[in-house]
């Protein structure tokens, strides 16, 4: 793309922020306070983006990188009050140090194997943040987290928190976009492409894959930080599978090979959701329980079966086709169903 | 001595469970490469729709009919609507794909059913049957029993008739297979029928047990899974020894480690083989695949 367009595109994905909270009000089931979490699980997504996208790996245990991240803010501000933004800085440590050596026990193997490793260890997290209370404060969970304070500045309302976790999810997409575009993210897609061809070129292909899921796991443990401080309380529950599957669905959807698959994703999913939290129970009488996440798996089944490439992707896709992509993206090679470049080799 | 005897008795009762999910993972597997995110949610629509027939007046006889009707039916629905468009995507996709059942599954029993767990109680009522000390509830006699008989079937199934030797040719090289006129679209859609139908009569007999509710599902499936894949994920009896080993490894963990740390243990068991030894940890002779 040329430069203004670019411009363009990045003013327009700035001000979908103020634009989302200016909606807040008018539409009746989006709170600035769902728009938070939206932004939370956007952020989030944009890390598993980067880990499935361009790292091609199949990750079901991202909530646990989530729940580090969380973890860490809420047991070192509340239990020994360090500043929350050190603690949130805590947090991306030990979930990038968590995520490298999660990363090389399973890359050794691959496919369905690997992204089962990943949900087993997302497992094992999650039951261990039930069972060992003393640290986490089991099932029932820990609370009295304060709220996010950089300075003297604090992110006590919803809008202000909403602005603040806005801003990160515009970091962390540039950050996203730079890695790709840099020789890392040409290493990582050459991978994708043939590991083969890639080793052979030079490309250290587990370091790549190693590295790239350590940076998903940061966008996560962020994530996380960011949700301790604003729900100022955390249990196990938020941190289990369904996160995991749902990080997964809003990544897929929004379009895994585009840095814009976390934002559009969620917002597109959430927004889905809500609308259905509503519509629902009008058509099922005494609805309870998450049934929302009926329009998850459909919208997830869709997706695949009909724009394999996610909503992000398949614009971006649109627009290079219409031939103004100068200096944009590398045309990828083969692509399969959900856009990632074909592998030559199957694996065994 | 008896504490022993009466771990192994509630972790085989356990196994003979996770066994028969396992077993579904293993026939979907083989036939198409797929591992079938979604099924525990067919032993959960089988458990469903029997507890809603039997509170209903219904006999159990035509209870298991109906578990394994809906179930089978539901499953060849899904394999024929939503995997079978996609054949020739990427693993990944496929995964993608049976997650996005499962939820989906998940989601519409919920609005059917509502969130409360529902139950009836075990086919035979009385005391527990007394074993050299521990106790044996009459239900898991039947889950026994039910075990034997899924696997018996299923070796004369695979072994004896044609359509399962076609199964198991498909299995072992599809191009082959094809080559001798065997679909093997046809035989994907018999491996789903096939796998979704045991875990729909497994949901209707472990009603009494462990109760059926909405969300049942994933939590077997994800043990289903990992007896799957220690019995090395392409032989059912693999599937079928790994379940029953899983149990009792889970039951001994509850009863002489701590009992909430169990389920990490199950998938800290899940984790090491897969990362360790995908192949599986069992190398039985009999365990070839399908």
């Amino acid at each position: 793309m040329s430069w203004p367009w670019r411009l363009a595109g990045w003013a327009l994905f700035v001000l979908a922020g103020p634009a989302l909270l200016a909606l807040a009000g008018q539409v009746p089931f989006l709170t600035s306070g769902r728009l938070v979490f939206l932004a939370i699980t956007a952020l989030a997504a944009v890390g598993l983006c980067l880990i499935m996208g361009f790292a091609g790996q199949v990750s079901l245990g991202h909530a646990a990188f989530y729940a580090v991240g969380a973890y860490a803010s809420g047991i070192l501000t509340a239990g020994y009050g360090v500043p929350p933004i050190v603690a949130l800085l805590a947090g991306m440590v030990l979930a990038g140090a968590a995520a490298a050596g999660v990363a090389r026990a399973v890359f050794r193997v691959s496919g369905h194997f690997l992204a089962m490793a990943t949900l087993a260890f997302g497992l094992i997290l999650y039951y261990s943040l039930g069972h060992f209370r003393t640290v986490t404060g089991g099932n029932a969970g820990r609370g009295g987290i304060p709220k996010l304070a950089i300075g003297s500045w604090e992110a006590t309302t919803d809008t202000r928190m909403f602005l603040l976790c806005w801003a990160l999810v515009v970091l962390g997409v540039l950050v996203a976009r730079n890695v790709v575009d840099s020789r890392t993210g040409r290493a990582l897609r050459a991978t994708g492409a043939s590991e083969v061809a890639a080793g052979c070129c030079g490309v250290n292909v587990v370091r790549a894959k190693v590295g790239v899921f350590v940076l998903g796991a940061l966008y996560a443990a962020v994530a996380g930080s960011l949700y301790a401080h604003y729900v100022t309380y955390i249990a196990p529950e938020e941190f289990g599978l369904l996160k995991s599957i749902q990080f997964l669905v809003v990544a897929t959807v929004g379009g895994l090979t585009s840095v814009w698959g976390g934002p559009v994703g969620a917002v597109v999913l959430v927004l889905l959701t809500e609308a259905s939290r509503e519509a629902i129970p009008l058509f099922v009488e005494g609805a309870t329980g998450p049934y929302e996440l009926t329009i998850y798996g459909l919208v997830l089944v869709v997706v695949l079966l009909l724009f394999n490439r996610g909503i992000a992707g398949g614009i971006a896709h649109a627009w290079r086709a219409r031939g103004r992509g100068g200096g944009g993206d590398p045309e990828p090679l083969a692509e399969d169903a959900t856009g990632r470049p074909v592998p030559r080799e199957v694996a065994p | 001595m008896a504490e022993l005897l009466q771990s192994l008795v509630t972790g085989l009762t356990l196994g003979a469970m996770y066994a028969m999910v396992g077993v579904g993972f293993v026939l979907i597997y083989n036939v198409t490469g797929i591992i079938n995110f979604a099924q525990g949610e067919y032993l959960m629509l089988g458990a469903m729709t029997a507890v809603t027939l039997v509170a209903a007046g219904v006999g159990l006889p035509l209870a298991f009919l109906a578990a394994v009707g809906v179930a089978a039916a539901v499953g060849g629905v899904v394999e024929r609507v939503a995997i079978r468009p996609a054949r020739g995507a990427s693993i990944e996709t496929l995964i993608l794909i049976t997650i996005g059942v499962s939820i989906t599954l998940n989601g519409v029993a919920l609005l059917v059913w509502g969130v409360n767990p529902r139950r009836y109680g075990p086919f035979t009522a009385g005391p527990p049957v007394e074993l050299a000390g521990a106790a044996l509830s009459r239900q898991s006699v039947w889950v026994f029993a039910f075990t034997a008989l899924v696997a018996g079937a299923l070796w004369w199934f695979l072994e004896r008739t044609t359509s399962g030797k076609a199964m198991r040719a498909c299995a072992m090289n599809p191009e082959a297979a094809m080559l001798q006129g065997i679909s093997s679209s046809r035989m994907s859609l018999y491996a789903f029928l096939l796998a979704t139908g045991i875990a729909g009569a497994t949901g209707m007999v472990l009603v009494p047990i462990t109760s059926a509710s909405y969300n049942m599902g994933l939590p077997l499936a994800l043990r289903g899974f990992t007896a799957a894949v220690i019995g090395g994920l392409v032989s059912p009896l693999g599937a079928i020894a790994g379940g029953l080993l899983l149990g009792v490894a889970e039951a001994s963990a509850a009863r002489f480690v701590s009992s909430g740390l169990k389920d990490a243990i199950a998938f800290a068991v899940l984790f090491a083989v897969l990362v360790l030894r995908p192949q599986g940890l069992l190398r039985l002779r009999l365990a070839s695949r399908v």
